[in-house]
């Protein structure tokens, strides 16, 4: 199904070697480490949201954020590509690493990190265009047109399953197509601008169950080509859809933390906190 | 399509969209600058030249002929407070039934044509309503009068108070209106011990607003109020009002009368700004208390 | 509801709950009578203001009929006939104008005020530009007849007729109040109206729009021009037509800066009239009934054109809501 090879040159995090550029703690970014997050906090004015967080996002696998809701994990999401730039009031301390550059240093292109860190929303958020312009919207940001744009737009939706579906309708509005397929079409919209990592913020939460099962297809075709992290309050979809998987949880103060973060299969049957198992099981949340 | 290809020229097209977006913000920016000088142009020189001509007895005297030195404008003073006093007394009490209305019957026959009727009320230029109301108050009484000046302001008020009524009204939390008919209170005393109490300083803001507006309003006063250089209270003979005084005096050729119009145009402006901004402050503190209670 | 405890309850409380039911519902009925009545009337004062003109219009409708739209004689007191030609154009002229200067500024204002202002200058920007909005309109021409002609128009004016004076829109001789001196003050007048309804049409696009463009790598300004202008066009249309039913109607500051003039000529440099501005000066000296209903007349154009202004911007501004919920349903 999923045929779109892509000349990508090779992630330098996926080598063996970590990296850490001089003037770094020393922590080990293990093997593959797309994102390392180094004491990450974020704040709404006096706010903690999300407390002290730091893991690492492994390269080509998908990582699931599981947690009760209000533990932060959106806005932990959210701040791996600067959305919270949006917020007025929201600002972070430590260090978010993609690829050992520090996507919070105020001096980094904000464009630039959007640009290599697509996201994808809880709500489908088609623009009002066709379905062919939403997909290429973004390539044309970067200076595609004319027949290039068209090959764009059909590796696109050929690589988001979608192309059979839309073929004959590229002209018609995005609204036109159902919830699932609207959410798909915006998971081609992130992919047509060939970011390295996806976010995905509850991506299946307003979708209908059968276009649930086609959006967590979709993903698990997709992990291959990019670092996806998702954040899920469905357990069940954390356990389908991910390889790692974080658990988060908050404190009295509201202020959201890691609790720990494993292998999916290890964190739901043989998780090693308390918190985890009470969570996983039933018991909390 | 070759990644590394899209990839190469991505610095310098990157730097020329974030300088486009730059030159865009600046003139965007410049265009918002543009839209707020005239008020400050404005108000600078309403100040200008008209405090040299404001003194306690301009606000205490009747008006001179020309070239007699002093003279006021007690009588557009009392004229203005008096149709726009008089017009309030009409357009509140109808205008906020209306608001009840509409806001309870959005869906009702009656509701939509009441809002299209609002809408279209706000819309209609003031002189045609100072048409309108000389054909039925001046012209059977046979003359002008301050009650033709109340009357058209009331109807200008109208929508206003209608509109803003209406908004406060709807964001008024269903539970409180809810938890009042639970009690076995009947409709009316809910609508007037409950929600009404509860919008209170949102219909206030209305009735501020729509006070501004009248107080300002010259053109219809003309063949309604007419003016009049007396001083007089009585509703049935014309009467002067600030916005028609300013007309009048600004459009003489004597600069004594002109710089009569900008001390009035400061009182003027002074009561409409001041009613604006008290207004826009309880919208505020109304909308965060509101806000709390539906939490 | 107390049909049944009257029916089941002891006799004497059941009276009591009864009398006290009935007194109230009693209350509601009249209460909704009331309510009624009041919204009856405002319908009622729209309707009458229509008939009334439409009435009062009478004489002169059944002497020059469609005639009065297209003569540009207006002779009261000779031969007592009455063409509104110089006053449409004057008004169409006047309030064209007026939104080519306002509309780009205001919408630029806009667009800033909404997405690209810094947080803390928002809300003081927006305050001035709405207060502009309070300005009485004889305030206006006041500062238009003795600030702005004498400072603005008039070396306007004559750059324009001294680089561009061939051309029949800017054919001297110039004079300060004119036309032009109307347009700008009505441009003024108009610029806080188009930048709050349209500063408020951004704000009502679902932040999911913004967002998603963002997401993509999109700059503030390619989130501007690619997704919201487009998402809010209609509702941008309406506010523009909603300022131009203010222009068309709006009377004592044009009158008191556009020079007050019969003349048909093109030129935006001399003086002319608007249909506002002829009722407001001639009303009270209408000393024959013709007159009187010429231009009552006058009036009722003014009324039809707004109404019909209003009706399609409402619309228009409406229909942005309703798009963004059906987004957001999606």
């Amino acid at each position: 199904m999923f045929v779109m090879t892509k000349s990508r040159p090779p992630s330098p995090s996926v080598q063996t070697t970590a990296p850490t550029s001089a003037g770094q703690p020393a922590v080990d970014d293990g093997p593959g480490a797309k994102i390392s997050l180094r004491q990450l906090s974020v704040y709404y004015h006096d706010f903690r949201a999300v407390r002290d967080v730091s893991l690492e996002i492994p390269a080509n696998r998908v990582t699931a954020i599981i947690g009760p809701s209000g533990c932060g994990k959106s806005t932990l999401l959210r701040s791996l590509n600067r959305m919270t730039d949006l917020v007025p009031g929201a600002r972070t301390t430590g260090q978010a690493l993609l690829d050992g550059e520090d996507v919070l240093d105020r001096s980094v292109d904000v464009v630039g990190v959007r640009r290599r860190v697509g996201m994808v929303f809880q709500r489908p958020n088609p623009f009002p265009k066709s379905i062919y312009d939403n997909v290429a919207y973004g390539p044309r940001l970067y200076g595609v047109r004319g027949r290039e744009l068209d090959c764009v737009v059909e590796h696109t939706l050929r690589g988001a399953a979608l192309w059979d579906e839309v073929k004959d309708k590229l002209r018609q509005s995005a609204l036109s197509l159902s919830g699932g397929q609207q959410q798909r079409l915006c998971i081609a919209r992130a992919m047509a601008v060939e970011p390295e990592v996806i976010l995905m913020d509850e991506p299946a939460s307003a979708i209908d169950p059968r276009g649930t099962l086609r959006i967590e297809e979709l993903i698990t075709s997709l992990r291959e080509t990019y670092t996806i992290i998702i954040v899920t309050h469905n357990m069940q979809q954390a356990s389908r859809v991910s390889d790692e998987t974080a658990f988060f949880t908050m404190d009295e103060d509201r202020a959201g933390f890691l609790v720990e973060m494993g292998p999916t299969g290890q964190i739901f049957t043989n998780p090693r906190q308390q918190l985890t198992e009470d969570y996983v099981s039933g018991r909390f949340g | 399509m070759s990644t590394t290809s899209r990839r190469a020229p991505d610095a310098w097209r990157l730097r020329r969209r974030r300088i486009a977006s730059l030159v865009a913000s600046g003139l965007a920016a410049a265009c918002a600058i543009a839209t707020a000088i005239p008020l400050i142009w404005i108000l600078a020189y309403v100040f200008q030249a008209g405090a040299p001509a404001l003194s306690l007895g301009f606000l205490t005297s009747l008006p001179t002929p020309v070239g007699v030195p002093g003279g006021g404008i007690a009588n557009a003073i009392v004229g203005s407070a008096i149709t726009v006093g008089v017009g309030l007394l009409v357009a509140a009490p109808i205008g906020i039934a209306v608001a009840i209305y509409v806001a309870a019957n959005p869906h009702r026959p009656l509701g939509i044509a009441v809002r299209f009727s609002t809408d279209t009320l706000a819309g209609v230029p003031s002189i045609v309503m100072g048409i309108f109301v000389y054909t039925i108050v001046v012209r059977p009484a046979g003359h002008f009068s301050a009650l033709a000046g109340a009357v058209v302001l009331g109807i200008i008020m109208l929508p206003i108070v209608i509109r803003t009524t209406e908004e406060m009204i709807k964001l008024v939390p269903t539970s409180l209106r809810e938890g009042s008919l639970a009690l076995g209170a009947p409709e009316w005393r809910t609508s007037i011990r409950v929600i009404l109490p509860a919008a209170a300083s949102g219909i206030l803001t209305g009735l501020m607003l729509a006070v501004a507006r009248a107080a300002g309003e010259a053109a219809p006063m003309l063949f309604t109020a007419f003016g009049n250089p007396f001083f007089s209270t009585d509703l049935n003979e014309p009467i002067a009002t600030l916005p028609h005084t300013i007309f009048v005096y600004a459009i003489s050729p004597y600069p004594d009368w002109q710089s009569k119009a900008w001390a009035t145009a400061f009182i003027l402006i002074s009561l409409v700004l001041i009613l604006n901004i008290v207004a826009r402050v309880l919208v505020s503190w109304r909308t965060r208390r509101l806000g709390t209670m539906a939490r | 509801m107390n049909a049944g405890a009257r029916a089941a309850g002891p006799p004497r409380r059941a009276s009591l709950s009864a009398r006290a039911g009935v007194r109230l519902r009693h209350g509601d009925r009249l209460y909704a009578v009331a309510l009624a009545l009041a919204s009856l009337l405002v319908v009622a004062i729209v309707v009458a203001i229509g008939w009334d003109l439409w009435a009062g219009s009478r004489l002169s409708r059944d002497a020059f009929g469609l005639e009065f739209l297209v003569s540009s004689r207006w002779d009261p007191a000779i031969d007592r006939v009455f063409g509104a030609l110089p006053f449409i154009q004057g008004t169409l002229v006047t309030s064209f104008v007026a939104l080519l200067m306002a509309v780009p500024l205001s919408l630029g204002a806009a667009v800033f005020l909404a997405e690209l202002a810094p947080g803390w200058l928002r809300q003081p920007l927006s305050l001035l530009i709405e207060l502009l909005a309070a300005v009485p309109s004889v305030v206006y021409g006041l500062w238009g007849l003795f600030v702005l002609i004498p400072t603005l128009v008039k070396p306007l004016a004559q750059g324009l007729n001294g680089s561009l004076g061939f051309l029949p829109i800017f054919a001297g001789p110039v004079f300060g109040p004119s036309r032009l001196a109307a347009s700008v003050v009505l441009a003024t007048m108009l610029l806080p109206t188009i930048t709050a309804i349209s500063r408020d049409v951004l704000l009502a696009i679902p932040a999911a729009q913004r967002e998603g463009a963002l997401a993509l790598g999109a700059t503030r300004w390619e989130v501007v021009r690619q997704v919201l202008i487009p998402f809010g066009a209609s509702g941008f249309l309406g506010a523009i037509i909603l300022a131009l039913g203010r222009a068309l109607g709006e009377t004592i500051a044009v009158t008191m800066v556009i020079g007050n003039n019969l003349d048909l000529t093109p030129s935006l440099l001399h003086p002319g009239y608007t249909m506002a501005s002829i009722v407001a000066n001639e009303f009270t000296e209408a000393t024959f009934d013709l007159y009187l209903n010429a231009l009552i007349e006058i009036g009722l154009a003014l009324f039809v054109i707004t109404l019909l202004i209003n009706a399609f911007a409402r619309l228009l501004i409406f229909r942005v809501a309703g798009g963004s919920a059906r987004v957001v349903q999606a």
